[in-house]
């Protein structure tokens, strides 16, 4: 035997021995629950299935928020942010009705109109009560176009591993952005728990150690640690960096057709869609923008989606950026949503979709419920606390 | 194609797979057209030169092969170096070249236009022009016959392994081996699979680990403090090592994998104790073929002291143009050459002075400070080779001597952590070289190197470092 098959045994020892860590691994892994990522955005990290999970109450009106770093919100915590004082402010309205509100975060902070396209995708098949996709021009930026999936900054590409997914997908945006090597590894990366939790061991050591994950693991900006509840037992490590020239966000041909097609996708989705152009600071007249605000507008209307147009609906004051909100413009951000979006589906003539979040199993569901109990706290009590709180407070000199 | 994609692991084993199931008479055809694949995967156009440099060495060949005076032989070798020469200097060279000639003519009031052409360069060709300019010399010479196995021929040009970054194959060593029908041996694809793993290890968790130092350091060398500068050297040096030894390690274990063996390009040249030393240990196969085709034709050692260090200023300015067309490989060239020279007139002098060997514990001692004043020589040509103008060099050099912004920094504990790896492999390569540490991990039973090798593929699966980057030595 041992001679006429030679490589029998070490090959059976290496298959042995990998299905041994690979099942390690799946056990070491924890919850996404773990993760302080979660109150931020809960959809900036792994788990597919899981976190698609259900929502606090059966009756419940899910919305899903497609946005980007506005709501992503990395100046504050996500409790500050206004996609959950957003969800607050619904359930404060709705105090009484027999419906309860729930706003899921999916805003993203990086090449966000790829990983938009993905995201409306997967709606289309796990539809909720609404979706609001609150976008810029910063979104599409014309070198996204030739980008492959592996510039994303989130684990969202890895969604492809569904091949419904990518069916759903139109073809000029696969033949732009899937690179075989990039599908390989987003597949992989999803099928297989040991590659994910080589990133969770880094995660981990680099929230012990912090710093250490860009001096021996990714050096690339472009990537994002696991957020983990740990304390760091160094102070962190200062890298010199040169520095960068800013950032130039560009709108041309490349950003129009990203543009048309994320319309396209969201129209696709068996829900109400608000198509929602991003309030901003931007001098006025910015060419870029004023493009970008008709293109949003012909599309929407093309596609047949209901479009807000919030551009100018913050004051300027209380912006940190041009795009990123300072507190009382979030505060302010969610009122407005909340106003209208409370309008939207209390009308009796909108088209109401009951979402397919519900774990078919009572198990699963339980186990769900089980899993997302940690966040009540967030979800009542805090939202109303932090909003009062917020107004009261003056704004970031 | 990256050896360190799955991109590539898919390939290796749809091509492996399918090989083992095919007739014996089709494996050759489909290793040319799987290397083919290879090599166009990301730019298909550039296969027409590879195809292009095959054909005309292939006829230049069988010309030669027919031709009985020395003089006509010379006139098709002439063809065929034109041919690949203009092949590799249009692409790798025209920019280079017309922009220093411009630049001159700038400086002598001309007034000259000139835009860069901007062609990217076609990936390995370094290479496969001089394996295929190694074919024809050899069939000039008469040390091999031209082969009329057409199919045979373009494989040993593009054989996918070695295609882009080496080793640089002898058409006497590789075609034979390509023109025999291999039946897969167990013994083979165990052997070429130790080989992979161990290279991939070298690669994405120890190359690539070293270069986030460096290219820290080499974006702002400002910001660090002068004893990173100096630490950095070594790092590099280690990088670029493990970085190119792991490629060739990848390259000869999947080359082994379809029973073909090639040739070792590295033996360990950290250990050098001598710059000579240094040269037969690094890229053997492009140094052998400078000796070879270039040193020894020039006159080698043969025509006295004077005549032996120009031939070795030619050698290396050559072989640092041959890096890159960038000055500052010239410059890498130039810094080689001295070194060499140094070597040269200090063989002449032991050999005039008649100075013996050290023996016993005296030996050893000598061996070690040998080592490590060549390690200090060769890990100080980073600076030239991995700074990408003369200005970054400049800030460097500043670094180096302590007189730039970051001179008064603390030395963060990180870069000690680099400098201490750098000094754990170095003993582990002195272990592997004088205690016979190799030879003993091979006589361990076979359980134990079966386990030892899972647990290194899962090492290099969780340590790999994120970004997978591309050899180095691809850009050349």
């Amino acid at each position: 035997m041992k001679n006429r098959h030679p490589l029998l045994f070490p090959a059976l020892a290496l298959a042995c021995s990998l299905i041994l860590c690979e099942g390690l691994a799946r056990r070491l892994l924890p919850e996404m629950q773990n993760s302080v990522e979660f109150y931020r955005n809960a959809y900036r990290y792994r788990g597919w299935p899981e976190y698609m999970g259900t929502p606090d109450r059966v009756d419940a009106s899910t919305v899903a928020l497609l946005t980007n770093c506005q709501g992503y919100g990395g100046e504050y915590s996500g409790v500050r942010g206004y996609p959950l004082l957003l969800e607050g402010e619904l359930r404060r309205r709705a105090a009484g009705r027999s419906t309860d509100w729930e706003v899921l975060n999916w805003s993203l902070d990086g090449a966000s109109s790829i990983e938009y396209m993905i995201e409306a995708a997967y709606l289309g098949r796990h539809p909720p009560d609404a979706v609001l996709a609150v976008t810029g021009y910063g979104d599409y930026r014309n070198e996204h176009y030739h980008e492959g999936l592996s510039y994303c900054r989130s684990d969202i590409p890895r969604l492809i591993s569904r091949p419904w997914l990518v069916r759903a997908l139109p073809g000029s945006f696969r033949r732009r952005h899937f690179r075989f090597e990039d599908v390989l590894t987003f597949v992989a990366s999803d099928m297989f728990a040991l590659l994910r939790f080589r990133e969770f061991m880094w995660s981990w050591l680099d929230r012990r150690f912090p710093g250490v994950h860009n001096v021996f693991y990714a050096p690339e900006f472009r990537h994002l640690p696991w957020s983990l509840p740990k304390h760091p037992l160094i102070d962190p490590i200062e890298l010199p960096r040169a520095k960068e020239s800013a950032l130039q966000v560009t709108y041309g041909a490349g950003s129009r057709q990203m543009l048309r097609e994320y319309m396209r996708q969201l129209s696709l989705i068996p829900a109400k869609v608000v198509v929602v152009a991003e309030p901003a600071a931007y001098p006025p007249d910015e060419p870029n923008e004023r493009r970008f605000l008709e293109d949003l507008k012909l599309f929407s209307r093309e596609y047949g989606l209901t479009f807000w147009d919030l551009h100018d609906a913050l004051p300027t004051e209380y912006f940190l950026t041009t795009a990123h909100l300072h507190r009382r413009n979030h505060v302010r951000m969610a009122e407005i949503l909340a106003e209208r979006l409370d309008n939207l589906l209390a009308d009796p003539k909108s088209e109401r979709h009951r979402s397919n979040f519900i774990p078919r199993l009572s198990s699963d569901l339980g186990a769900a419920q089980k899993r997302w109990r940690f966040l009540d706290f967030a979800r009542n009590d805090t939202a109303h606390t932090v909003m009062s709180d917020i107004r009261d407070k003056p704004a970031l000199e | 194609m990256l050896f360190n994609t799955y991109t590539f692991a898919a390939f290796l084993c749809l091509v492996l797979g399918a090989y083992l199931v095919l007739p014996l008479r089709g494996r050759q055809v489909f290793l040319l057209a799987a290397s083919y694949v290879f090599y166009c995967w990301e730019k298909p156009v550039y296969g027409l030169l590879l195809a292009t440099s095959t054909c005309l060495d292939y006829v230049c060949g069988i010309w030669m092969g027919r031709l009985h005076g020395r003089r006509r032989r010379r006139l098709v070798l002439l063809l065929s170096l034109a041919g690949n020469l203009g092949l590799l200097g249009f692409f790798k060279y025209g920019d280079f070249l017309a922009g220093n000639i411009a630049g001159l003519g700038r400086l002598l009031g001309f007034d000259t236009h000139w835009k860069a052409m901007g062609f990217v360069l076609p990936v390995g060709i370094s290479f496969y022009t001089f394996q295929t300019m190694s074919y024809t010399i050899q069939v000039y010479r008469r040390q091999i016959d031209p082969t009329r196995d057409f199919i045979s021929f373009a494989l040993y040009v593009s054989f996918f392994p070695q295609l882009v970054a080496g080793p640089i194959e002898r058409a006497n060593r590789l075609l034979p081996q390509l023109q025999v029908y291999h039946r897969i041996r167990a013994e083979d694809i165990a052997a070429g699979a130790r080989r992979i793993v161990y290279g991939l290890f070298r690669k994405v968790v120890i190359a690539d680990r070293l270069g986030i130092l460096v290219d820290m350091f080499f974006e702002n060398p400002d910001g660090f403090s002068t004893a990173t500068a100096w630490i950095v050297m070594p790092v590099f040096m280690g990088q670029i090592y493990f970085d190119f030894a792991g490629y060739a390690d990848i390259a000869i274990g999947t080359a082994r994998l379809f029973g073909i063996r090639l040739t070792e390009n590295f033996r360990r040249p950290l250990l050098a104790v001598s710059i000579g030393d240094f040269w037969n240990r690094w890229h053997i196969t492009l140094t052998s073929w400078l000796r070879d085709y270039v040193f020894f034709p020039l006159g080698g050692f043969r025509k006295g002291g004077a005549r032996t260090l120009l031939n070795g200023w030619i050698v290396f300015l050559l072989c640092g143009l041959w890096h890159g067309a960038r000055w500052n490989f010239v410059a890498w060239g130039a810094y080689h050459a001295v070194l060499i020279s140094f070597y040269f007139t200090w063989r002449f002098i032991k050999k005039r002075l008649k100075l013996g060997k050290a023996a016993g514990g005296r030996a050893s001692l000598v061996i070690l400070l040998s080592t490590m004043v060549t390690f200090c020589f060769t890990s100080f040509n980073t600076l030239f080779f991995r700074s990408e103008s003369f200005v970054i060099m400049r800030q460097v050099c500043t670094a180096l001597l302590g007189r730039h912004a970051g001179a008064a920094s603390a030395t963060q504990w990180y870069v000690w952590g680099f400098a201490m790896a750098m000094g754990v492999i170095l003993v582990f390569e002195w272990f592997q070289e004088y205690s016979g540490m190799g030879a003993r991990l091979r006589g361990l039973p076979r359980p134990i190197r079966v386990a030892g090798l899972t647990l290194l593929a899962v090492v290099t699966l969780l340590t790999a470092v994120n970004n997978s980057a591309p050899y180095i030595y691809f850009q050349f």
